[in-house]
């Protein structure tokens, strides 16, 4: 019975290790990744995943292997009666110390470059997240942020290809979490806070906005479009939007500004 | 917090049990250390948020604004740190036995308690009389904000009349004239209405800050209005109350 | 079945009578006869408001299993949404909001929600503290009782409010608070938010703080009797590991939960009072100003996780030392390195003190604080890998006896490393950008928190309920238990891993409109069959649970053949516990001593003649 005891733990072993093996070729892995920065995560996963993954397979087989040789059962040998051993201890103290602090340094750059060096140039989009959906205010023709000639759009952002974006990201009222599943980009939209986010897109196409932060009854459904365009692309779908809201806006206004 | 004696009445029955105990205090004077230490955290938190939020303000009222008077504080302090050496004082006369001692300083502190709750009747009696209450008035458009409401809502405003109605709504937006009167960010009718209804009001409320002065107010009063205040369009259409 | 050893073991029971005539006094005897008088005191004094740690551990058991079971089936209903999202619950139709019998997504908000609200403040703490905490620690140290009887009743029934506002809370208008178990402002401290963050959320508030009182309570009470009821002999280094962790954890209880308490009432003073503690200035929240404003929402945040990252080690430690005694008594052999057993504990507690900010790593917190917690995450890794290996090196070299209880505790062991192992994934900033509330991280706290710690309580059961009931429970039955729990659990929360690294968001009512994971629909059915078997299954425990109780074989002293002090004792225990006096010679895990000729070496028997091992008093 014992034998039958330790296969079942071996299970664990070979499920675990079969699950992420053969889960790629079902699509069921990190979706494409189209941001320049997201290959140093992507990378750092694997990286983590195949150390991890070592450790899993060493740990279980062990585990295993000690299962089904100390079965009761058959092993006719005396208990080995031993209250541990300071060498092992050390060993096995320092080796995975030594494994995390390598780990802690080793990703610092992949977090520095996505949340700490914030690119020196103006906010390209202000989103603003409220419930459920994304406020976005391009900022017009003066290129600046919070003046009259601003454009106002909902869940649907546009970005050109290829340039660095920097997004102001706010909240109106609960938190949200701006999370771009294939640019690697996640950032929670706190009230009361403006926080910068910024990406860098490599291939045009349309992609999700996802609300990853529970914001109430309507999160499930708080979702916007991602669409990055060449330059040119954009530049028309600019100059279309600020017609259309130039024609529904009360005129003098916008002229006065100008 | 109950301090018996361990192992009082209950169970004389059985046999008694002896111990190695860890440090030389009585089991009473150790819990209620270790009470105490657990009430260093629950100060800390609330410290920690004060100092948190004191020092993240841009701003912070003056004791004048918030009608305190710092040296009436300060004396009632004093007069509770007072009243805590009184009574150890008057615990210590007792346990030497000389009750009239005791009796002296017990009454001391009964003085200077009611003195302290005086103290705090008198600033909170200031409080008051500026109109400081705990709960500030919020201004809320509806009261009950729950399921059954937005239900509700969806359901009228999904009637043909009520859609007008909310038409006039954006009218009245309009009225109060907002110069970057970004319609884009109102979606047009094929959401259901309720998005819409609550799109418009808040809207309206997150734009007063850039309305023109002279229509400032307007504005305010439109985004922060309780039902009764924005007839005739909608109220008679939105049951407050309907669950 | 295995050929060993359940059943009550003839020889082992004798050899610790002997023990027990060893150095029992007369007294003793006396007072066994005595004893059943002494229950004259009615039925209400002695099973409803007893002042007996044993029966408020089984008051504890009880009413947390209970819930248990109603954790399980919030969690079927999150799974039927997720598996066929929009269609008619059966069963339950009724009991939902909205059109039809489908599920309201508010409703979906509110179940995982109080799912995890019933499981970790209603199950998994009151399980291992309440339950396990109150029953073992006076036997295992050798007291008659805790320290503070009264205060210890009382502990438990301030969970009764507790019980009263969250279940209470499911008949309010939104069913329950739904803002998540974390209960992050504004959404739930503002009433308009959601429907859920009405009169739910203040019960779910006031509820908290009753569970908040009965821990403060219990955990002071704990460490009192630890520190200073100690049986002559026992020493700090000869307690056993489930002491030791049950120890470390009240001091966790003990300093951490005050904050969340403080920052609750706080949370409500912002709700009932206009406070704005973590309000900003400005917010409309569905349609509501909020005039008070000045607050920081990140603030709630850091409150919270302050106590909630101490507190998820708060739901493993104790796990971890019961399963600590579990695999020595099962393995037969010393447990491997005691003292580093020891001293890792301590090091999780400490370090757990350091490490909240990395629920925060995309809050909006600063990312150079990002770093240093990140750092300090790490660390942590480092003491339960210790633990982990000394597990392993305790089975080494023994004779293993796959008994059910040991079988779970073995999972325990073989889960852990995959919960935690997961943890090093979300511990790596960068990554955790993209995994952060998505299924990864779901699957990493059901790895340690299902996987782990409930399977380490069933072993803990399945061990100490002989000493509870008298009775053994039935073994074949738990077999089929653990089998069919163990694999199907691992067939729910394995996937979710991949789920994680796809991005598949948590907390979505209906993830599938979104084109990145329409896809994964057919692997959450799968997981959902497999979640309404794996609840299923359970009735197999239930049954062999309360059957047992009645016709279970009658257990001698010491079923198991155990070292520790509570199987000296009658089962169950009468009142007092002891009816001898326990005297320690030795540490908890003498198992295959040479110095006698038993596999095993009662902590409270005498060294035969010759063996210089005397009593260590006075440490
Ligand atoms: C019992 C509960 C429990 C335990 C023990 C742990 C243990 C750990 N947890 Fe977990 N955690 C939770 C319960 C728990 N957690 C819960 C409930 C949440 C989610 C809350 C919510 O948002 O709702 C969470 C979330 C959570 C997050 C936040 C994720 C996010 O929201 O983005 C992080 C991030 O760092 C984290 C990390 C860790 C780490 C590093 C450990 C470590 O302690 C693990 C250490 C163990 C090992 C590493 C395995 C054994 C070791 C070896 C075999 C040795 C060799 C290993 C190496 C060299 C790598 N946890
Ligand atoms: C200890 C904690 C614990 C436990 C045990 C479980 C158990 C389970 N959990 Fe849960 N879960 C959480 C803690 C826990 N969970 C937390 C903290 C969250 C996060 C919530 C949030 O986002 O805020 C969560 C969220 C969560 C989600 C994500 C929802 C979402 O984000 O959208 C899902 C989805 O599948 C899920 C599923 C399950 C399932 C299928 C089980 C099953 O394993 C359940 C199986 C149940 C049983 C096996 C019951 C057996 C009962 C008995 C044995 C009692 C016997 C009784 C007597 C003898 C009287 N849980
Ligand atoms: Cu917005 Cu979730
Ligand atoms: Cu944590």
């Amino acid at each position: 019975m014992g034998k039958i005891w330790s296969l079942l733990f071996l299970l664990v072993l070979i499920g675990g290790v079969g699950c992420f093996l053969v889960a790629p070729s079902y699509n069921l892995t990190l979706p494409q990744d189209v941001s320049s920065h997201g290959h140093a995560i992507d990378h750092l996963y694997v990286f983590i995943l195949v150390l991890t993954g070592v450790v899993f397979v060493a740990t279980q087989a062990v585990f295993f292997w000690f299962l089904w040789k100390y079965d009761a059962a058959n092993n006719r040998e005396p208990v080995k009666y031993t209250h541990g051993s300071h060498t092992l201890e050390i060993v096995w103290t320092i080796i995975p110390a030594a494994t995390l602090l390598f780990i802690a340094l080793y990703q610092m750059n992949a977090w520095a470059s996505s949340k700490m060096r914030m690119p020196n140039i103006l906010p390209t989009v202000e989103v603003s997240a409220r419930q459920f959906e994304w406020r976005l205010r391009y900022p017009g023709p003066d290129q600046i942020l919070g003046t009259r000639d601003d454009l106002f759009h909902v869940n649907d952002l546009h970005i050109p290809v290829n340039e660095e974006i920097l997004i102001d990201l706010k909240s109106q009222d609960v938190l949200h979490s701006f999370f771009l599943p294939n640019l690697r980009v996640k950032q929670d939209a706190v009230p009361g806070m403006k926080i910068p986010v910024w990406f860098k897109a490599t291939e045009t196409g349309s992609y999700d906005i996802v609300c990853a932060e529970l914001c109430g009854w309507g999160h499930y459904k708080m979702k916007g479009r991602l669409v990055v365009q060449s330059r040119q692309d954009y530049d028309r779908w600019l100059q279309e939007m600020y017609k259309a809201q130039a024609q529904t806006a009360s005129p003098p206004a916008s002229e006065e500004d100008n | 917090m109950s301090v018996e004696a361990p192992h009082s009445s209950h169970d004389a029955g059985h046999l008694k049990l002896e111990y190695e105990t860890g440090l030389p205090l009585t089991n009473g004077k150790l819990i209620m250390w270790l009470f105490l230490s657990t009430e260093i955290m629950f100060f800390a938190g609330l410290i920690g948020t004060y100092i948190v939020l004191r020092f993240g303000a841009m701003v912070w009222p003056t004791p004048h604004d918030v009608h305190l008077s710092e040296p009436i504080g300060a004396i009632n302090t004093f007069v509770l740190i007072c009243s805590s050496v009184t009574i150890v004082l008057g615990f210590e006369a007792a346990k030497s036995n000389r009750a009239g001692l005791a009796k002296i300083w017990i009454a001391l502190t009964l003085l200077l308690g009611s003195l302290f709750l005086g103290i705090k009747m008198y600033e909170y009696q200031q409080k008051f009389s500026h109109g400081i209450y705990p709960g500030t008035p919020h201004s809320q458009i509806y009261e009950k904000p729950d399921l059954y409401y937005a239900q509700a809502v969806r359901e009228r405003l999904a009637k043909p009349d009520v859609q007008k109605q909310v038409r006039e709504l954006q009218a009245a937006a309009a009225f109060v004239s907002f110069k970057a009167a970004p319609t884009a960010a109102i979606p047009a009718t094929d959401e259901p209405a309720t998005t819409n209804l609550t799109n418009i009001l808040s809207w309206l409320g997150s734009v007063t800050d850039t309305v023109p002065e002279e229509n400032k107010a307007a504005a305010t009063q439109l985004a922060t209005a309780k039902p009764a205040e924005l007839t005739p369009w909608f109220v008679d259409h939105m049951d407050v109350n309907a669950t | 079945m295995s050929s060993v050893t359940v059943g009550s073991h003839g020889h082992g029971d004798s050899k610790s009578g002997h023990g027990k005539h060893d150095h029992g006094h007369s007294a003793a005897h006396g007072h066994a006869d005595a004893h059943g008088h002494g229950h004259a005191a009615g039925f209400i004094s002695t099973y409803v408001f007893s002042k007996d740690h044993k029966v408020i551990g089984i008051q504890f058991l009880f009413s947390t299993l209970i819930w248990f079971l109603v954790g399980g089936l919030l969690a079927l209903a999150v799974r039927w949404q997720l598996a066929w999202p929009w269609s008619n619950v059966p069963l339950l139709e009724h009991l939902y909001t909205a059109e039809g019998g489908q599920m309201a997504p508010e409703t979906y908000t509110m179940l995982f929600t109080m799912h995890a609200t019933v499981m970790i403040f209603l199950v998994i703490i009151p399980i291992l503290a309440g339950a396990f905490g109150n029953y073992l620690i006076p036997l295992m140290i050798g007291a008659d009782d805790m320290a503070f009887p009264t205060l210890n009743m009382l502990s438990y029934w301030f969970m009764w409010p507790a019980f009263f506002f969250f279940g209470g809370s499911f008949f309010t208008a939104g069913h329950g608070a739904s803002s998540g178990w974390t209960s992050y402002p504004t959404l739930s401290s503002s009433p308009a938010a959601a429907p859920g963050s009405g009169t739910a959320q203040t019960m779910w508030l006031m509820g908290l703080t009753f569970v908040g009182v009965s821990s403060m309570m219990g955990s002071v009470n704990y460490m009192t009797t630890i520190i200073q009821m100690r049986a002559p002999g026992m020493s700090m280094f000869r307690m056993p590991l489930t002491i030791w962790s049950m120890f470390i954890t009240a001091v966790l209880q003990a300093f951490a939960l005050p904050v969340l308490t403080a920052a609750g009432f706080m949370q409500l003073m912002d709700r009932l009072w206009g406070t704005g503690f973590f309000t900003p200035e400005g917010s409309i929240i569905n349609n509501t100003m909020h005039t008070a404003g000045g607050g920081q929402t990140l603030l709630w945040q850091h409150l919270f996780w302050f106590y909630s990252h101490p507190a998820v080690y708060i739901m493993i430690l104790p796990a971890m030392g019961m399963v600590s005694d579990i695999i020595a008594v099962f393995a037969r052999k010393p447990i491997f390195g005691y003292k580093p057993m020891v001293y890792s504990i301590a090091g999780i507690a400490g370090l757990g003190f350091i490490v909240w900010g990395h629920h925060m790593f995309v809050s909006g917190m600063n990312p150079m604080l990002g770093m240093t917690f990140m750092v300090s995450t790490m660390m942590i890794a480092l003491p339960s890998a210790i633990k982990v290996f000394n597990w392993i090196g305790t089975l080494w070299g023994g004779h293993i006896q796959f008994a059910t209880p040991m079988l779970f505790a073995l999972s325990f062991v073989s889960m852990f490393i995959i919960g935690g192992l997961s943890g090093i994934f979300m511990a790596a900033t960068p990554v955790d950008i993209f995994i952060h509330d998505t299924y990864f991280i779901v699957a990493h706290f059901h790895y340690v928190l299902f996987s782990g710690t409930a399977m380490g309580v069933f072993g803990a059961i399945y061990f100490w309920y002989p000493k509870m009931f008298g009775r053994m429970m039935n073994e074949g039955l738990g077999k089929i238990h653990f089998a069919t729990t163990f694999i199907l659990l691992n067939l729910v929360f394995f996937p979710m891993h991949v789920l994680g690294a796809v991005g598949f968001p948590r907390r979505l009512a209906d993830p599938y409109h979104y084109d990145t994971f329409r896809f994964l629909k057919p692997l959450n059915q799968f997981m959902t069959i497999c979640a309404l078997l794996l609840v299923t299954v359970q009735v197999v425990f239930i049954f062999n649970f309360f059957y047992s109780m009645f016709f279970g074989k009658t257990a001698g002293r010491n079923p198991w053949r155990s070292n520790t002090l509570e199987w000296q004792t009658p089962s169950p225990p009468g009142h007092g516990n002891f009816d001898f006096q326990p005297v320690v010679y030795r540490g908890p895990y003498e198992y295959g001593s040479p110095e006698v000729s038993t596999d095993f070496y009662p902590q409270t028997q005498e060294p035969p003649p010759g063996v210089s091992n005397p009593p260590a008093h006075g440490h």
